[in-house]
């Protein structure tokens, strides 16, 4: 899964050099990838079932392979207005993923483009996903992770009592982007690829 | 105020607590139990409906987005005993 994982990465990276290659001073495109660990592997399978039960007389339906996410790779945009031309130079690459937009639950507003799909050039044939996130949204959730619940995968359950919160933080982030990408436009410094 | 913390303060009101372990609204009382994703994906007018239903008082009820099977139904009344 590590191999898979950088070859993802690297592949991606290699696709966006267009555009990170004419990034202005104060834009960043970072890319990251990630292999999930075997608890959180089970916790995630385990949020997928009513009342996280596995049923017991059918074991042989659970796998691990079901999950979109063992092998995960998150492109941190900045400033947002990138995301969309990231988002296309990429999926002329992943033409035959699914989309599976992250949606905040609380607002309806959409906070990252996420695709899925089987990675045909690993030998295993995983399925990976790949995420487009604003910088200060993904910092935010690697943050939010690495402290709640990387430590305690099942503290995952936490998330439906605590979106209220955490909508808030990502409605807080979005509105700071949007004036910063304003206020660079009516400067005159703004993405050239909005 | 957003529709699902809505639908929240709705359960919170009926005596329904949020299972950390199942990750559903659950009420011992009433023997009813919601999952997060039927009450995401149901307007507050069903939650109202499913929490004001009639049910057999000696048998759980649960309210989930997939049918469950024998087993998961077993298992889940187990755990909430």
């Amino acid at each position: 899964m590590v191999r898979t994982a950088e070859h993802l990465k690297t592949q991606i990276q290699y696709s966006l050099l267009p555009i990170t290659q004419e990034l202005k001073s104060h834009e960043t495109v970072v890319v990251k990838s990630r292999v999930k660990e075997c608890i959180s592997a089970i916790e995630a399978l385990r949020r997928r079932y009513p009342g996280t039960i596995f049923d017991p007389d059918r074991p042989e339906i659970y796998t691990l392979r079901t999950l979109h996410d063992l092998v995960g790779i998150r492109v941190l945009v900045f400033p947002a207005s990138r995301a969309n031309q990231v988002d296309s130079y990429l999926r002329s690459q992943f033409s035959d993923w699914t989309s599976d937009p992250v949606i905040d639950k609380e607002t309806g507003q959409q906070l990252a483009t996420k695709y899925f799909g089987t990675y045909t050039e690993s030998k295993s044939r995983l399925i990976c996903e790949y995420q487009i996130v604003s910088t200060l949204i993904g910092l935010f959730w690697e943050v939010e992770h690495a402290a709640i619940y990387k430590p305690a995968p099942s503290l995952k359950r936490l998330e439906p009592v605590m979106r209220e919160q955490t909508s808030a933080v990502n409605s807080a982030l979005k509105a700071f982007e949007d004036e910063f990408e304003r206020q660079l436009q009516k400067a005159g410094i703004g993405s050239s690829n909005g | 105020m957003p529709r699902q913390t809505e639908k929240i303060h709705l359960l919170d009101d009926a005596g329904y607590s949020y299972n950390f372990d199942r990750m559903m609204y659950i009420n011992r009382e009433a023997k009813k139990a919601f999952s997060v994703e039927f009450i995401d994906d149901n307007p507050e007018t069903e939650i109202r409906s499913k929490i004001q239903e009639p049910t057999d008082e000696d048998d759980w009820r649960f309210y989930t987005n997939s049918d469950l099977s024998e087993g998961t139904r077993r298992e889940l009344k187990r755990v909430l005993q």
